[in-house]
C-alpha cells in the first residue's frame, strides 16, 4: 500500500505545529519531543498505520496554567488505528486522559469529605514545603470497551475514572456515576488545543489563534472525525 | 562629545556640523574631519592609532573613493575601515553614514553592517528628519560610557557577578532575569565571557530595545494591553513602575513586559486573569477607573481588540490575520515572533519570499473567502 497522501499531510503539518508549540515554554521541557517523533513517523507509514502514545508514566505536563487553583495539567493518550480506503481512520485503540492537579491545601483537603489520612498528608506537605497534590478533575476521551457492562457510545467522554495509582487521590467520590457522553475522536493536537483554550488561553493565545494552527485543527477534524458526528455516536449507544 | 568624521567629502563634514551643532558657538559636539587615507593606509600597511585622543563616537561614510589633499584615493569602503576600527576599538560607538538612495546597502551588506556599526544613519533621511540626531547620538555615547565604566572587565569577572552587573546596568526587575538569561544564551554560547562593550551595547540596543518581547515600546505595550497607543499614553502614569530606566533609556520610551503584566494583574479579577491581557485589561480598567479606553483596532478587518503588531506595517492586528515572517534566523524564545499581517501582504509590503507554502495557502484561502463574501 503506498503511503497515504492525507497521512503525509497530517504528519507534516501537525508536526510543524507541534514543533512551533515546542519553542514556547508551555509544556514541561522537551515534553512534546516524543510526540513529534511519532507524528513524523506517520508520513513514512507504508501500511497506513497510526500510533500516537503519550504514556501515563511520561505524560505531557503543563506547569502553571492560567488558573488560580490548578497547578499543573497532564495529558496522556493511546491511539492506534489505520487509514481506510475512504480516507478515514479505523481505530483499534483510542483513549485520552487529562488530569487537573492542585497543590492548594484548601482544595486538597475537605474536612467534611476527605479521610484523616489525606488531611495528614496535606499538613505534612505544608510543614515540609513539599506540597501534597491531588487530582481535582480528570477527563477521559475513550472508545467503547468491549468488556464493559455500562452502555457506552462508540466514542465518548466522561469525567472521573478509577485511580491508576495510590498516590493521585481523586477528588471525585467513587459513589458518583460517570455518564458517558457521546464525543467524537480527536488526535493529540485537537486535545492540546481543547486544553489550552480552556486552561491556558492567556499564555497560549499567540500560538493557538494563528491561522496555521486553526487551519490544521480543522484538517485534523476532517481526518479523525469524518465518520463520527454527534448523532451517529449517540445512535451507537443503543447498539452497545 | 568628540566625534570623528571619516568621509571623503568636505561638504558632508559641513552638513554633519550643522546637524550636530546649532551654530559655531555651540560646543556641545566637536567634530574632527578625517580623510580615510589620513587615518588608515591599508596599501602601505600603515595604521594610525587613534587612542592618543580617543573620540566618543566615530562616523564612517560608506563610499570613500574621492582623493584626499595629497590626491591619493582610498580603495576601501566604509565597512572595511569600520571593521578595522571595530576590532581595535570596541569601546567606541561607530556609525555608518551613507546615502540611502544612492548607496542603499544590499541585505547581506546591511546584515554585515549591523555586526560592525551601532547605527546606520542615512544622510538623506537625517536631513529630513524631525528627530534630534544630536540627542540620540549623545545617548548612545553616554551608554557606552556607562558600559565601559561598569562592565569593562567582564572577562575577568565571575559569571554571576557579570550578570548582576548587567542587570544593574539595565535596572532590570528580577522577574525579567530569566528572559535576559535566555536572550544571552541565544546570542552567545558563553554568556558575557569576553564580551566587548560593543557586543553588550548591541545586545541592549538591537535585541532588548530593538525587538519586542522583554521590553515593549509604546505601540507594542499598548497592543499587548489591547488598547490604542494614544490611550496607552493617556494612562501610562499607571505603568510608571514598568518604565525602562536603564542604560540607553534616553533613546526612547520602553516598558518591561513583566512589569506591565504584574501591574495589570493587580486590577484583574476572576475570568480576566485567565484570558490574554489584550482582552481583559480594558474591562478591568473600566471597572476600576470608570472610563472606557480606546481599543487597539485591527488593520485587516477593524476588529477590536487587536493583540499583535504587524512587523512590516507596525500597526495592531488580530493574530488570526497574521503569518509567520521569519526575517531573522535568530529568534530568542524570550522575544515575540515577527509576524506579517494579511494587510501588508495585500499591499505587497515586506519580503513575501520569506513566507512558507502553508502560509501562502492560508493567505490565498483568506482572499478567496473575502471575494466570496464580497460577491454575496
Amino acid at each position: 500500500m503506498p503511503v497515504n497522501e492525507l497521512l503525509i499531510n497530517y504528519s507534516k503539518k501537525t508536526g510543524a505545529q507541534l514543533k512551533e508549540m515546542n519553542k514556547y515554554c508551555i509544556f514541561e521541557n522537551g515534553g512534546l519531543s516524543k510526540l513529534i517523533e511519532q507524528v513524523d513517523l506517520i508520513k513514512r507509514s507504508k501500511d497506513g498505520k497510526i500510533e500516537l502514545i503519550i504514556p501515563r508514566d511520561k505524560p505531557l505536563i503543563i506547569q502553571n496554567p492560567d488558573h488560580e487553583i490548578i497547578t499543573n495539567i497532564d495529558i496522556t493518550c493511546k491511539i492506534e488505528g489505520k487509514i481506510t480506503e475512504n480516507n478515514d481512520i479505523d481505530f483499534s485503540k483510542y483513549s485520552m486522559e487529562v488530569n487537573l492537579w492542585s497543590n492548594n491545601p484548601d482544595f486538597c483537603y475537605r474536612k467534611e469529605l476527605d479521610s484523616d489520612h489525606i488531611g495528614e498528608k496535606v499538613n505534612l506537605g505544608v510543614e515540609s514545603g513539599e506540597n501534597f497534590k491531588r487530582i481535582l478533575l480528570r477527563f477521559h476521551f475513550d472508545m467503547r470497551d468491549e468488556k464493559t457492562k455500562i452502555a457506552e457510545p462508540l466514542f465518548h467522554f466522561h469525567i472521573g475514572g478509577e485511580n491508576v495509582d495510590n498516590n493521585c487521590y481523586m477528588w471525585m467520590p467513587k459513589e458518583l456515576s460517570e455518564p458517558r457522553i457521546p464525543y467524537p475522536p480527536m488526535d493529540p493536537l485537537m486535545l492540546i488545543d481543547l486544553v489550552l483554550r480552556n486552561f491556558c488561553f492567556r499564555s497560549s493565545q499567540p500560538i493557538i489563534d494563528r491561522p496555521t494552527w486553526t487551519d490544521q485543527i480543522g484538517k485534523c477534524h476532517d481526518l479523525f472525525q469524518k465518520n463520527y458526528d454527534h448523532y451517529s455516536l449517540h445512535k451507537s449507544l443503543f447498539s452497545a | 562629545m568628540r566625534f570623528w568624521f571619516i568621509d571623503d567629502e568636505e561638504e558632508e563634514y559641513e552638513k554633519i556640523q550643522s546637524i550636530l551643532r546649532v551654530d559655531e558657538t555651540d560646543d556641545r559636539n566637536l567634530i574632527e574631519h578625517n580623510y580615510p587615507l589620513d587615518l588608515i593606509d591599508f596599501s602601505q600597511n600603515k595604521n594610525i592609532e587613534i587612542n592618543i585622543k580617543q573620540p566618543d563616537g566615530i562616523f564612517v561614510d560608506y563610499q570613500l573613493f574621492n582623493p584626499n589633499s595629497e590626491r591619493k584615493c582610498s580603495n576601501i569602503n566604509g565597512i572595511s575601515i569600520a571593521t578595522y576600527l571595530r576590532s581595535n576599538h570596541s569601546d567606541i560607538p561607530i556609525f555608518l553614514y551613507s546615502y540611502q538612495n544612492l548607496e542603499k546597502l544590499a541585505p547581506i551588506e546591511e546584515e554585515l553592517a549591523n555586526t560592525i556599526f551601532d547605527e546606520i544613519l542615512y544622510k538623506d533621511v537625517i536631513a529630513n528628519s524631525e528627530h534630534d540626531l544630536s540627542k540620540k547620538l549623545e545617548q548612545i555615547c553616554k551608554g557606552y560610557f556607562e558600559i565601559n565604566n561598569n562592565l569593562s572587565c567582564v572577562s575577568k569577572l565571575e559569571r554571576d557577578d557579570q550578570k548582576h552587573k548587567l542587570y544593574d546596568l539595565l535596572s532590570a526587575p528580577e522577574e525579567s532575569y530569566d528572559d535576559i538569561d535566555t536572550l544571552l544564551i541565544w546570542i552567545s554560547k558563553s554568556p558575557l565571557e569576553n564580551w566587548t562593550s560593543f557586543k553588550i551595547a548591541s545586545m541592549i540596543r538591537k535585541q532588548l530595545m530593538g525587538k519586542p518581547g522583554i521590553l515593549y515600546d509604546s505601540l507594542h505595550a499598548a497592543t499587548f494591553l489591547g488598547i490604542s497607543e494614544e490611550a496607552f499614553y493617556d494612562i501610562c502614569s499607571f505603568f510608571k513602575d514598568a518604565k525602562y530606566s536603564g542604560v540607553f533609556s534616553g533613546e526612547g520610551d520602553f516598558w518591561w513586559k513583566c512589569k506591565l503584566m504584574e501591574i495589570t494583574d493587580s486590577i484583574l479579577e476572576g475570568d480576566e486573569l485567565r484570558i490574554p491581557y489584550s482582552h481583559g485589561f480594558h474591562t478591568a480598567w473600566k471597572r476600576e477607573k470608570g472610563n472606557e479606553l480606546d481599543l487597539a483596532k485591527c488593520i485587516v478587518k477593524g476588529e477590536t481588540p487587536a493583540e499583535y503588531v504587524c512587523h512590516v506595517l507596525k500597526k495592531p492586528v488580530k493574530i488570526k490575520y497574521t503569518l509567520k515572517y521569519p526575517v531573522s534566523t535568530f529568534v530568542s524564545p524570550a522575544m515575540d515572533e515577527a509576524r506579517i499581517s494579511f494587510r501588508a501582504i495585500m499591499e505587497n509590503e515586506g519580503n513575501l519570499k520569506l513566507l512558507d507554502q502553508d502560509s501562502i495557502e492560508i493567505f490565498e484561502q483568506f482572499i478567496k473567502e473575502l471575494r466570496n463574501n464580497a460577491s454575496k
